[in-house]
């Protein structure tokens, strides 16, 4: 399978110049198609604005970024559309639009790009959201009448509808109890092997990174320090990293790593 | 090719599905599976080899035509598709079948929406009247505690809703100044009675004018700023914030936003007056042939200083009204966008409108006096 091996997103020489301060210097990163990478760092290591720049939010300095073989920085409108509609994305707070049920959120997508009949539309969304295991009868309440590990579901629902190729999941189990993130993390997992996704997890969630990632990026002093699987990253001499994994929540991990 | 997605073999029951199964090739694919002529009872072979690409989109139409038959007592079996498909398929199956109908909505009919609507409206008012109660005893909790009165917040209402009000306040009183002079001047010149325009001029400003479109204008500036902001502070949860640490929203925001307007409204009520007049005085010099001098000798000895403060006096009121009725919607938001919107846009509307009422219930309780 040479589609294996191709990069779906392809980053290099990566400058980012926010609020006054380089946030990223010289940055390389190549996401594979088909895998499941983690993004992890420090508070403030530029994670987030990593993804949104991939996700063409915020322009870079310097650099490239090219996604499904697009070049993402001078790309015309219509590639765009047509990048955005092959993407989908949970967003840390998971903006959800607050106006609309979640029906209607999650059909969202169908309803701008899809063009299906009405009942299709609603069946297919009611699907997504049966998938990222809500109960049907939080299809007809609002965002804010949800719970916070409802709203995350929601979100995936969404991030899911159009059965996108890469999918972005800023913080997917921040805020979420241990037993509802493992039931994310087995979500993921069985959306992705199901439907062959490429999926980026940004986290922090030592747990979901053991689980779930294929390879882990680690940022810090603006550059991808690392990327490689788990067992070889907290191997890994780097201070950074070293201080990252072999913190006081150290015990946790190494469980973990003795299991596998 | 996509015309070929289905191949169906009436004699073996045997479908064949190939190509793009996909989001992109849906309705193509659901008209096709919908025109197949499926026989009404036994078991229908569907073969999924020949698939290059399939998502949700495309197994859920597999699974749902599925579901479909065997209620009509037609089995189709799904055979030979790739794992990771069979494992999509699996899950869409499972999914489906726990599936239960959408919880109906009420639609009220149109009198239960009117009833509902006038308690829905009732409540709001009485809750407005517990708010105002409210804010009533934290004011004499407050008063009595200086260290809790809050100069800088209350300055900070005061310079934007009161100093950088003033050239949008001026502009305007200027110009309805001397659209007043130039209506009442035309009557005026063909009566000869040019000087009285003075009298006019002076009472309508003074008395009606300046104060009404004042508070309008704050209305619609303030009053909705008001209202967005403690609105978006609620959705934040700033408002739960403070509560938690022993700070009453009352005392931190609402009170001194009122206060600010209070005090500021009736000095821009005053500001508002002298553009008004001087517009006037400037239409009246050019269209009525008033000089400067006239009109300013004139001035003091037929407009009383009672009109003055008539009209400074209602300043406050409107005020209290144009504040409260900002800080009440902008606290009762609910947490979406939407009611962000429509609490603003209610704020103003009714903010002008109690502003006209209490102004004719003032103009009656004046004539009653004589004033």
């Amino acid at each position: 399978m040479t589609l294996q091996t191709d990069s779906i997103v392809e980053i290099k020489k990566l400058d980012t110049y926010l609020g006054g301060a380089y946030v990223h210097k010289n940055l390389d990163l190549s996401i594979k198609r088909g895998e499941i990478l983690g993004i992890v760092g420090g508070s403030g290591s530029g994670k987030t604005t990593l993804m949104y720049e991939i996700l063409g939010l915020i322009k870079p300095a310097v650099g490239t970024i090219r996604v499904f073989d697009y070049e993402l920085t001078s790309a015309l409108p219509d590639d765009l559309l047509a990048i955005q509609k092959r993407w989908g994305v949970l967003f840390q707070q998971n903006a959800l639009f607050s106006s609309l049920t979640l029906l209607e959120n999650v059909s969202f997508p169908l309803l701008e790009h899809a063009k299906l009949d009405v009942n299709s539309t609603r069946e297919l969304a009611l699907l997504k959201i049966l998938m990222a295991g809500l109960p049907i009868e939080a299809a007809v309440k609002y965002p804010a009448e949800l719970s916070g590990g409802m709203q995350k579901r929601a979100g995936f629902a969404r991030a899911i509808v159009l059965d996108p190729e890469l999918i972005f999941l800023d913080e997917p189990t921040a805020g979420l109890d241990p037993y509802t993130a493992a039931g994310f993390d087995e979500m993921i997992l069985n959306i992705q092997r199901s439907m062959g996704l490429t999926i980026v997890i940004i986290t922090h969630d030592l747990d979901s990174l053991w689980r779930v990632t294929n390879r882990v990026a680690f940022l810090g002093e603006g550059k991808v320090l690392c990327v490689d699987t788990m067992e070889n990253l907290i191997k890994n001499p780097h201070p950074l990293i070293r201080h990252f994994f072999l913190g006081p929540r150290r015990r946790n991990i190494q469980d973990k790593h003795d299991e596998r | 090719m996509t015309a070929q997605a289905i191949v169906y073999d009436q004699e073996t029951q045997q479908l064949i599905c190939q190509g793009d199964w996909d989001l992109a090739h849906f309705s193509h694919l659901k008209h096709l599976l919908a025109n197949i002529p499926w026989p009404s009872t036994g078991k229908v072979m569907v073969d999924g080899s020949a698939i290059k690409k399939m998502d949700s989109a495309g197994a859920w139409l597999l699974v749902s035509k599925q579901i479909n038959l065997k209620e009509r007592g037609v089995d189709i079996q799904l055979q030979n598709f790739s794992e990771n498909q069979q494992t999509l398929l699996n899950i869409i199956q499972t999914k489906l079948k726990d599936k239960t109908d959408l919880p109906n909505i009420q639609i009220l009919s149109s009198l239960a929406a009117l009833g509902q609507n006038t308690l829905q409206r009732l409540n709001q008012f009485y809750t407005y009247l517990g708010f105002v109660g409210g804010l009533y005893i934290e004011t004499l909790r407050i008063i009595r505690n200086p260290v809790r009165w809050r100069v800088e917040s209350i300055a900070t209402v005061i310079y934007r809703n009161g100093y950088q009000a003033l050239p949008i306040i001026a502009l305007l009183s200027f110009m309805i100044g001397v659209v007043i002079t130039y209506q009442l001047g035309l009557q005026l010149r063909s009566y000869g009675a040019n000087i009285y325009i003075i009298d006019l001029l002076g009472l309508s400003i003074f008395r009606e004018f300046s104060p009404l479109l004042t508070a309008i204008m704050v209305a619609g500036r303030t009053g909705s700023s008001f209202t967005a902001q403690l609105g978006m502070m609620t959705i934040n949860q700033e408002i739960d914030a403070l509560d938690t640490m022993g700070v009453t929203p009352g005392e931190l925001l609402i009170l001194p936003r009122m206060i600010g307007l209070v005090i500021s409204l009736p000095l821009l009520t005053m500001w508002a007056d002298v553009f008004g007049v001087v517009g006037g005085m400037v239409m009246a010099n050019n269209m009525l042939g008033i000089t400067w001098h006239d009109f300013l000798a004139r001035f003091p000895n037929v407009i009383p200083l009672r009109s003055f403060i008539i009209g400074i006096g209602k300043a406050p009121v409107f005020a209290l009204i144009i504040a409260s009725i900002g800080c009440f919607h902008g606290m009762s938001v609910e947490r979406n966008a939407d009611s962000v919107g429509r609490n603003t846009t209610r704020s103003v509307v009714l903010a002008i409108f109690f502003i006209i009422v209490v102004d004719a219930i003032f103009s009656i309780i004046f004539s009653e006096l004589k004033l």
